[in-house]
Parts: C-alpha cells; sequence; structure tokens
C-alpha cells in the first residue's frame, strides 16, 4: 500500500509474502529522498533460551530444532557442538561424515525451496510458484525432484524430514548401514545433473545492477567448504573461534521489531552471513568444476550482487549434492553410532552454517548436565540490520518508478536473504491467558 | 510391493493436540489392513506430499483446521474440483503448505484423478498429545465415512 502526504510518500507493505512467519516493511520518502527504512518483525519472541534453562544438555538438540521447520539440522548441530565442547569431546571418523551428509540434505532441501518456490518467480514475474508452473512447469518440476533429493537424505539419516529425530550429543542414535545408502548414491547422481542445470538456469535470470561493499562473516575450515565447523571469518580481517563470538557481536533491542538486531562491535556496524558470505571467503574450498560453474553462470570468486545470491544458492546446492556423494562413496560405518558423553561444569561455544548462514550456540551447563544460560543468535538476526542497509542503498535506485514497482523490488530485495522470521524471534504465536 | 490404488494422507503432529488428528485416522485406518489401500501420516512437506500420490487413482487428505467454526465440524472438499477455500491455508513453513502443494500440483497435472479433502475443526493446538472431546467425536464420524465410502467405491463426499 503507498500513501502521499505532503511531498511524503509511504510504502507500507503489511504482510511480506514468501518469506518465513509474519513481517512487514516500512518506507518512507520524502520527494525523492528515501527517509526511512524498518523491516518489522511482529512475531512474538519465543523465548527458547529460558525454556532450555533446567533442562538437561542432551535435550538442547531436539529443542532447538524446534525453532524452525525448515532448517531444523542446522539448530541441531550447533546445539550437540556447543554441548560437545563444553564437555571436552571431540567426534570424528565416519559420525562426522554422517553429519555432514545430514547438513547436505537440508542446504538441499532448503536452498531449492528457496530458489524455486520463493525466489524464482520474483525474476520470471509471477506472483507465486503455482502461477510459474503453470508456464514453467519443467522448471519446477526440476525444482521438486532436485527438494526431494534433500528430503531424502533427511529421512535416511535424520527419520524424518522435518524435524529429524536422529542426532544427539555424541553421534546419532543409529547409524546406517552402508547398504542403505546405495539407493540415495543412484538418487544423488540423478540429483547432480538437476543441480547443475540449476545452476545454469539461476545464471540466465537478469538481476538489478546493484552492489554493495558487504563485510561478509562465514565459518572458514581451511580443509573443506565450511559446515558443521571451522573458525569465524569476515573479508575485512576478522578471524575469531566461535567462543570469542561474543567479543564481536552483540544483540540489540530495537523499537519496532522484535527480532534482535545483531550487530558488530564496537562501532555496531551491519553485517552479511549466508551463501553469499560463505562462497566469497570459501571459494577455494570449491572442487575446480563447480568453481567452473559458479564462474559459466556470471559471478565471479565474489559475488556483492545480492540479486544474484539466486545463483549462489544454486552453487551450494550443486556442492551439497557432490560432498553428499564423496560422504557416500568414502563411508565405512561406526562401531559405534555415538560416544558417551559426560557433563561437566562448563560453557561451550559453537557456530555451524545454517542454510541461511552462520548459526552461534552458547550454553552453560553444571556439573549434573543441566542447562544454566543458554544464548542462540541466527542467521536472519544477524541479516536484519543489513537487508535494511540494502534498502536504503537500493531503493534510491529505482525512486522513479512506480510505487508498486518499488514495492515488488523491495520485497525481492528482502528475500534475496531467504529471511527465516521463526527463526529470528524464535516464533510463536502466543496466547495470553489472563484470569 | 504392489501399488495401492487409495492412499488415505493424514496429514498432521502428533505432539500438537488437535493437530495430531490426520495422523491418527491415518494410523486407525491402516491398521485394519484394507485391501489395495494405502495410509500414511505425513508432515505436509508439499515435495514428498506430491510425490506421495504419483500413479494413485484416488486420494483422500485428512487434516485438522483452524477456520473459525465450531471445533470438531467436518468438512469436505473435492479438490479435484476446487481450490481449499481461503480460511483453510493452514500452517506451513515459508508460506507453502499443503493448499499450494495442492495447487503446484494441479498446475503441473500431477493431482489424482479423485483427490478428497476431510477438514476436521480443532480446538487446542497446544503442545500435548490429547485430542479434545469435539476432534475425538469428529475422528470416529470421518473414519466411518472413509470406510463408508470405500465399501462404495468412491471417495468421500464433497
Amino acid at each position: 500500500m503507498s500513501t502521499s502526504h505532503g511531498g511524503t510518500r509511504t510504502i507500507k507493505v503489511d504482510y511480506l509474502a514468501r518469506v518465513e512467519g509474519e513481517g512487514a516493511l516500512y518506507l518512507k520518502v520524502r520527494g525523492n529522498v528515501l527517509e526511512d527504512v524498518k523491516l518489522k518483525i511482529f512475531e512474538p519472541p519465543r523465548f527458547f533460551e529460558s525454556l532450555l534453562r533446567g533442562r538437561d544438555f542432551r535435550e538442547a538438540p531436539d529443542i532447538t530444532s524446534r525453532i524452525c521447520g525448515i532448517c531444523p539440522v542446522a539448530y541441531q548441530m550447533s546445539a550437540i557442538h556447543a554441548m560437545e565442547d563444553a564437555c571436552g569431546v571431540r567426534v570424528d571418523g565416519a559420525l562426522r561424515q554422517l553429519r555432514r551428509l545430514l547438513y547436505c540434505g537440508e542446504w538441499i532441501s532448503s536452498h531449492t525451496l528457496h530458489i524455486y518456490m520463493l525466489h524464482a518467480p520474483d525474476f520470471l514475474g509471477y506472483a507465486s510458484a503455482v502461477e510459474m508452473a503453470k508456464d514453467h512447469p519443467a522448471i519446477v518440476e526440476r525444482g521438486l525432484a532436485l527438494k526431494k533429493v534433500g528430503n531424502d537424505i533427511m529421512n535416511l539419516l535424520g527419520g524424518r524430514e522435518i524435524h529429524p529425530i536422529n542426532a544427539k550429543v555424541g553421534g546419532f542414535y543409529r547409524a546406517p548401514a552402508r547398504s542403505e545408502l546405495s539407493d540415495l548414491r543412484e538418487t544423488l547422481l540423478r540429483a547432480r545433473e538437476l543441480a547443475a542445470e540449476t545452476v545454469k538456469w539461476t545464471g540466465t535470470l537478469e538481476f538489478p545492477n546493484f552492489e554493495q561493499d558487504y563485510t561478509f562473516v562465514a565459518l572458514r575450515h581451511g580443509d573443506e567448504y565450511p559446515m558443521n565447523e571451522g573458525r569465524i571469518v569476515s573479508n575485512k580481517g576478522l578471524d575469531i573461534a566461535a567462543s570469542e563470538y561474543d567479543d564481536h557481536f552483540e544483540e540489540q533491542h530495537v523499537a519496532y521489531t522484535n527480532a534482535l538486531h545483531c550487530v558488530m562491535k564496537p562501532e555496531g556496524t551491519c553485517y552479511h552471513v549466508g551463501p553469499m558470505a560463505r562462497y566469497a571467503l570459501n571459494y577455494d574450498q570449491l572442487p575446480h568444476p563447480i568453481q567452473d560453474a559458479a564462474l559459466a553462470a556470471g559471478i565471479g570468486r565474489v559475488c556483492n550482487n545480492p540479486f544474484q545470491s539466486i545463483i549462489v544458492r544454486a552453487v551450494e546446492v550443486l556442492y551439497a549434492v557432490d560432498e553428499a556423494l564423496r560422504v557416500i562413496d568414502s563411508y565405512a560405518p561406526p562401531e559405534q553410532s555415538s560416544i558417551t558423553v559426560v557433563p561437566k561444569a562448563a560453557t561451550g561455544y559453537a557456530a555451524t552454517e545454517a542454510p541461511r548462514g552462520l548459526l552461534y550456540h552458547r550454553y552453560a551447563i553444571d556439573q549434573g548436565g543441566l542447562i544454566t544460560d543458554a544464548n542462540i543468535v541466527p542467521p536472519t538476526s544477524q541479516n536484519q540490520k543489513m537487508i535494511e542497509d540494502d534498502l536504503r542503498c537500493f531503493v534510491p535506485t529505482c525512486m522513479h518508478k512506480p510505487d508498486d514497482e518499488i514495492q515488488y523490488l523491495a520485497e525481492q530485495a528482502i528475500r534475496n536473504y531467504d529471511p527465516c522470521i521463526s527463526c529470528a524471534t524464535h516464533f510463536l504465536k502466543l496466547e495470553v491467558d489472563r484470569r | 510391493m504392489t501399488q495401492a490404488s487409495t492412499v488415505i494422507i493424514g496429514i498432521g503432529n502428533r505432539y500438537r493436540g488437535d493437530d495430531a488428528l490426520g495422523c491418527i485416522v491415518a494410523a486407525e485406518l491402516g491398521s485394519m489392513s484394507l485391501p489395495g489401500v494405502r495410509c500414511i501420516e505425513h508432515d505436509g512437506e508439499p515435495a514428498a506430499l506430491i510425490e506421495s500420490w504419483q500413479g494413485v487413482e484416488q486420494v483422500v487428505l485428512i487434516d485438522a483446521v483452524s477456520s473459525g467454526a465450531a471445533a470438531g465440524t467436518v468438512r469436505h472438499f473435492d479438490l479435484a474440483k476446487q481450490a481449499l477455500p481461503e480460511e483453510f491455508n493452514l500452517y506451513s513453513t515459508h508460506a507453502f503448505g499443503v493448499p499450494q502443494a495442492v495447487e503446484l500440483a494441479r498446475a503441473l497435472d500431477k493431482l489424482p484423478p479423485q483427490i478428497a479433502f476431510v477438514g476436521v475443526e480443532g480446538e487446542c493446538f497446544d503442545a500435548g498429545v490429547e485430542l479434545s472431546a469435539a476432534v475425538r467425536q469428529a475422528k470416529d464420524i470421518v473414519i466411518a465415512e472413509i470406510l463408508n465410502s470405500l465399501s462404495l467405491g468412491m471417495g468421500t463426499h464433497a
């Protein structure tokens, strides 16, 4: 909706479509100057950190995975790694590889949903994937087939595709036999073709000419494209362990939104997490054929155009399919599906790479393993201020367009981040029953 | 395994009160081992949902809904002929759930020839494993209806 009064134009999007959760956008334009941008998240907060206090340390992965139906594995992994960090345990070998395989499933599933069902309609001029499917059935069917491969991995390793239940502190409740992975291998071989086609296809889309000098923040492992572990690095010189996160980042309350804004200390600057950050900081860790596919699709070794994030997501899907095949081909079942983890009074820290970016967890536990403190910083909280900054810089470039077109482009700019508002607020429909 | 000609899909979450309705109906019908009928519990994930009915003649989707009607109200829709009304836009992740899966399948010509939706108005979707009294009663009605329509060789009426 747009209104005009005394030379001031206000563009309001009361309900953002094709994002997870309930959010709104407010743009105030005076003359031809954009005066104010507010990305409002009006979901009530969910208080997961408080809910966790007093619970057993082994419960954190399954409780926090309920924060999001799209990236439950990310929550499980960050919680598991943080608890293992607190208890001084390291899980390696086949169990580490299986965790990576499970994460591949989530990346494939989540990214493909966003690429085909939520973001592609923006570029092809449709209101929804359903409308797009009428004119482009082959494209949408390719997306569905690819997404299903991610679901298959989550089903096999996690027990089910939404809120998987097989991962635990110390490993898995059950590790698959090698023979159980053979069908999945065949499916992944077919999926590699679909993923390669997806990269090529995203490269054919038309993108607004817009770039930002981003501060990218992502994990960097050194030996692999990051998923479960690594140091937190930026393209502006940051290089820290997960345990130092709170020294360099802080969450701030902002009056108009229920999600905390996370900023970099000390200046309170915004930064960018997610596929573009991972890609920029880990391009050298991608296999050469995937690097070539990315370059052929039209992005460089660093992509600074947020609208091209759809290409980067497609590149990560191709990588996740390839990596899943590598894990399966080298898989030798572990002797035990998990190792014993004995709690001790300590604080544990972990950051893993959720599809939408860095997901930080910190837990304090007591000697008996009960959680005494918890902090969770999801990617959308970290990107929220960055999204506003993108809008602040992008909207003025299209000020000459009619309001409905500005609104459309602004919504598209928000969807560049695949924001998960449920994660940002740890959302829940809240009912207050007072008596 | 022989391909079932009818698939009963109970959608929901067994740990959110009345949202378990679809799962419970599917489980109870599944325990009857009806010939040519496959019963599955489903979380509503769209890609998997569309996949689940490929090559199937007849599908019945059962789900708890929150449309503002009285708790326990049973509503029927023939999805081969119409989309689910707006008020049945069920909770879903990233605004992409059961209604979108059905419409996407329609656009891609992947809907089964017969597909019915049975919605039962829920009363309480809080965490828990108990159905409310009204929904428990409706559950028995829905099961009886489906058994009756299967014996008559047709989908649930719409």
